[in-house]
């Protein structure tokens, strides 16, 4: 009995260096992030090669990216290109394949990523119809220090790039531009006076 | 042999005696003794600081990849307050490093937002310090390197922020009272510089480092809890 008082009296004393481990805190950070928004793209002009194919199967049509009428600040989204890379003519019909006639409209393709954001475009051939397209072009690059360059881009050849990291006079910040011509091909004959039409494939992902 | 009828009258006597003598000469009580422990840990954010953000920048398709956010590296000690070589001279500024964000995980552009948290315990005291990974739903946080604790060591000799690569740190000194010398040297909370106001106090700083483990989907916005868990020692 002596030793259970004893043992009730010194409790609290055994508890101390219990309760002394148990002193603790916990403090609750806030983690939080945000991953890159979903890429999207808007077509700022669409590609037009006017009334110029030939009627005739396998015939072929090319309009050039590199040749034909000034394309514009305003039309590419940036001042830096035409500065450092020379001015640009665009959308002539090649006298070399079956089409005839003035230039055509090259397709103008914005692309919203982020904010120096560095991304991959390639292109696809899209469904043929009477006719097939295959792209080709180039989109604009936003290196370091505001100056561009423009990238190939081809069926077979993706273009790795950097979208403008600030906000400037013909764009907004995260954006590039794609400008693409290519080359249709007949499937089938085709019918005078008739409008024909197909499409192809613009892809983007982050690097 | 029985003794007497006197007799026995006088050992009756004799022990009553003996008996009220001992009421006298000895006596037994309780007395209360208190007693009272240290006080309980106390851990919060510095004013300023209300989470540790990497921002918005991060590229969810880069599985295995990861964005890491310097902390130590790139802060004062004005912000952490101590004086690691106790020159009682404020060391460093808060640099561009500070939050800088590397990897290929993330859009490197813009800085992310490190966390500075101020624990309180009872002078001189020692504290183990454990910053648990967070697992989340398609990445890992983990404190790395870039996360520190200041530990005061209460002497002459140098004051240290003892990294979190391993997530625990421990024998963690809170700033001791210490009498002041004037000419530096020694650990002193007299002066301005060497922080009255930190003792009893130690303060850590938050980075580290996320790693994408599953593709997380463009446009996620993540929000998470890191858990900073403070024990006496």
């Amino acid at each position: 009995m002596k030793h259970y008082k004893k043992i009730i009296k010194a409790t609290p004393l055994l508890l101390l260096p219990v309760m002394g481990s148990t002193l603790a805190t916990d403090v609750t950070v806030p983690l939080n992030f945000t991953t890159l928004p979903v890429i999207s793209m808007e077509e700022i002009t669409p590609m037009a090669f006017g009334d110029v194919l030939s009627l005739t199967q396998a015939a072929t049509c090319t309009m050039k990216v590199d040749a034909g009428t000034p394309i514009t600040d305003a039309e590419e989204g940036t001042t830096e290109v035409s500065t450092d890379a020379g001015a640009l003519s665009v959308g002539e019909l090649d006298a070399g394949t079956d089409c005839a006639g003035d230039d055509g409209q090259v397709g103008i393709y914005e692309i919203t990523s982020f904010a120096d954001a560095n991304i991959t475009v390639s292109v696809t051939v899209g469904v043929a119809t009477d006719i097939a397209f295959t792209p080709i072009g180039y989109v604009t690059n936003v290196i370091e220090g505001g100056t561009s360059t423009r990238e190939d881009l081809d069926v077979d050849t993706d273009a790795d790039v950097n979208a403008s990291a600030t906000l400037s006079a013909f764009s907004n910040a995260g954006t590039n531009r794609a400008i693409v011509g290519g080359t249709i091909t007949n499937q089938a004959t085709l019918t005078a006076g008739s409008p024909y039409a197909t499409d192809f494939n613009l892809n983007v992902v982050y690097q | 042999m029985q003794p007497t009828q006197r007799f026995k009258k006088t050992l009756l006597a004799g022990a009553l005696i003996f008996g009220t003598c001992n009421a006298f000469h000895a006596s037994a009580d309780l007395f209360p003794v208190t007693a009272g422990a240290i006080p309980d840990v106390t851990a919060g954010m510095v004013d300023g600081y209300t989470e540790l953000s990497f921002g918005t920048g991060v590229i969810g398709n880069k599985v295995g990849q990861s964005c890491a956010m310097q902390g130590k590296t790139g802060i004062a000690e004005t912000e952490l307050l101590w004086d690691a070589n106790k020159d009682e001279t404020p060391d460093g500024v808060v640099t561009a490093d500070y939050g800088k964000l590397t990897g290929t995980a993330c859009i490197t552009t813009d800085p992310g937002v490190p966390m500075v948290i101020e624990i309180e315990a009872a002078v001189g005291s020692t504290v183990t310090i454990t910053v648990p990974d967070v697992v989340g739903a398609g990445y890992t946080y983990t404190p790395t390197d870039e996360s520190c604790v200041v530990d005061f060591e209460g002497g002459t000799v140098t004051d240290t922020c003892v990294t979190l690569e391993n997530n625990t740190v421990t024998g963690i000194g809170t700033s001791l009272t210490v009498a002041a010398d004037g000419v530096g040297g020694v650990e002193d909370v007299a002066t301005i510089y060497e922080w009255a106001a930190m003792s009893g106090k130690t303060r850590m700083v938050l980075a580290g480092e996320i790693t994408i483990n599953s593709e997380i989907a463009a446009g996620s916005s993540i929000a998470d809890s890191i858990i900073v868990q403070v024990t006496y020692e």
